[in-house]
């Protein structure tokens, strides 16, 4: 990405104050705003600044531009099921079973194999007397018509199997929904909750608000893409197969500091970009200021983190 | 394709292959492997003199037309219903009621999750935008570069689509970046 030219700071001269009336019609068909000038930014109380050159602005409000990164591992299972779901799939199957044609055991078990053989021996009685109903029983290719087929299936002729055979016999077994992690209640695992979204949460060394999106600072002639690139490596490492949903900012977050904290600036604007993380292990690299690091879901994140910020970015976040 | 009933009904009874012919289907084939279709096998040995054929089974009538016929009869049997479909499902009053009752709170059940989605989507939305007019007015620089849009978006290959069960390897955390800078991808 070619990085671009950080335009000179505002000062006085290049601010003209505009009256209410002289705001930029905006016709329909422009797609990009890019033509703003200078004089509509002065309509917010706030004059912006993009970079922080202490001398030349005015003793106007600078805040610290900042690229945030919410990281997330998508869902690796379907949703889980509610009982009325279940009971409601289960009476739809039962509906299509009954509906079902009769199973033509002439293709497959043609008459006079020795499979055909097998497959009658193991099939139930069809006679039509377990239905109490005046009519007399309609049966058709051993299956009575008035309610769902039973087939079974024989078992394996262990005799006569090869190979090939015994592979397509084998039996398959699904692996759990609940993983070692979900037992443990591994914060740090990525195998939790497979059926969840996992946001990235980080700690740092602070009494207060430690827990949150991990964020750094815009340096000159980054872009926000940028900044988040730097870092991903710089706090949690190279191993992380992750990719950028879109350059657009997801979420804002602005927060101010205590004039006695910090001389320099008002306070920090935050600007998250959503990535996805689909292989790999957040190792909290030294140097990033990170004390521990936690995966969790977006009700688990309400615990962690104070309410403002919480206020903040609650919406960007996805339930499942 | 549209045919007297009587007719269809007789060629689409299911067959079961007791009429087959004794020549193979395949023809010239030097060796055949036993038909898991016919209930004789039939082996054709191509000598000198001609062609010997060993068979095992019963013999049967007809040549090798009315084996074919039979086959195909035999396959478009499963197509129609005939002789198949079960009876149709006749609903007493109370049980149509019942199973109205739960088609309609099914129908309620999916419309609030058609909901509940559509409002998340709504806030996300929202959020976004917020977002960028909060970056506009801080830097029109850093406003331009966010706007920049792939055309057309291109997703990752890793890109999995939720599956009932999880994998059998469920996570790679062992995962490294590979060596070549062309395939990296660093955001």
């Amino acid at each position: 990405m070619a990085l671009r030219h950080v335009p000179r700071p505002l000062r006085s001269q290049d601010i003209r104050l505009v009256g209410p009336l002289a705001r930029p019609t905006c016709r329909q068909g422009h797609r990009s705003m890019g033509t703003a000038t200078a004089t509509a930014e002065t309509e917010s109380s706030v004059l912006p600044s993009t970079a922080v050159s202490v001398g030349d602005s005015p003793a106007s409000v600078a805040f610290k531009i900042m690229s945030g990164l919410i990281l997330c591992r998508q869902p690796i299972v379907t949703p889980e099921l509610t009982p009325f779901e279940r009971a409601y799939y289960n009476y739809q199957s039962e509906l299509q079973k009954r509906l079902m044609w009769t199973f033509p055991r002439w293709f497959y078990y043609p008459e006079g194999t020795l499979a055909e053989r097998q497959f009658s021996a193991v099939q139930p009685v069809v006679d039509g007397k377990d239905r109490a109903e005046f009519e007399k029983p309609d049966i058709v290719f051993n299956r009575d018509r008035r309610s769902k087929q039973e087939v079974v299936l024989p078992e394996r002729d262990v005799e006569r199997e090869t190979e090939e055979s015994a592979k397509i016999y084998a039996k398959i077994e699904p692996r759990s929904r609940i993983t070692e992690a979900d037992t443990k209640d591994d914060f740090r695992s990525l195998e939790r909750k497979l059926d969840r979204t996992l946001y990235l949460l980080v700690k740092k060394d602070r009494r207060e608000n430690a827990w949150k999106f991990p964020a750094a600072e815009v340096l000159d002639g980054e872009t926000l893409t940028g900044t988040a690139a730097r870092l991903l490596l710089e706090t949690g490492g190279p191993n992380m197969n992750t990719w950028l949903v879109s350059n657009t900012p997801a979420a804002y977050h602005r927060y101010d500091y205590k004039p006695e904290d910090n001389e320099k600036y008002e306070g920090a604007k935050i600007f998250y970009l959503k990535s996805r993380i689909f292989a790999g292990t957040f190792i909290p690299q030294k140097g990033s200021g990170i004390v521990d690091y936690a995966w969790l879901t977006k009700d688990e994140i309400q615990h962690y983190v104070h309410r403002g910020y919480w206020a903040s970015m609650a919406n960007a976040l996805s339930r499942q | 394709m549209i045919l007297a009933q009587g007719f269809l009904r007789h060629i689409l009874r299911p067959r079961t292959p007791s009429l087959f012919a004794n020549s193979s289907v395949l023809g010239d084939a030097s060796v055949l492997a036993p038909s898991t279709f016919s209930q004789q096998t039939s082996i054709d040995v191509k000598t000198g003199n001609g062609t010997l054929m060993f068979t095992r089974g019963k013999r049967s009538r007809g040549g090798g037309e009315t084996q074919q016929k039979h086959k195909m009869v035999n396959m478009l049997s499963l197509i129609s219903p005939r002789q198949k479909q079960p009876r149709r499902i006749k609903l007493s009053y109370e049980d149509s009621l019942r199973h109205r009752t739960v088609h309609r709170a099914w129908q309620l059940v999916v419309r609030t999750k058609r909901e509940e989605r559509r409002l998340e989507l709504q806030k996300q939305y929202y959020k976004i935008k917020h977002a960028c007019d909060e970056l506009r007015k801080t830097s029109q620089v850093l406003y331009e570069s966010a706007m920049e849009k792939p055309s057309p978006i291109r997703f990752p290959m890793e890109y999995r689509i939720p599956t009932v069960t999880p994998p059998r390897r469920i996570w790679d955390a062992t995962w490294k970046p590979p060596a070549e800078e062309k395939k990296r991808r660093t955001v």
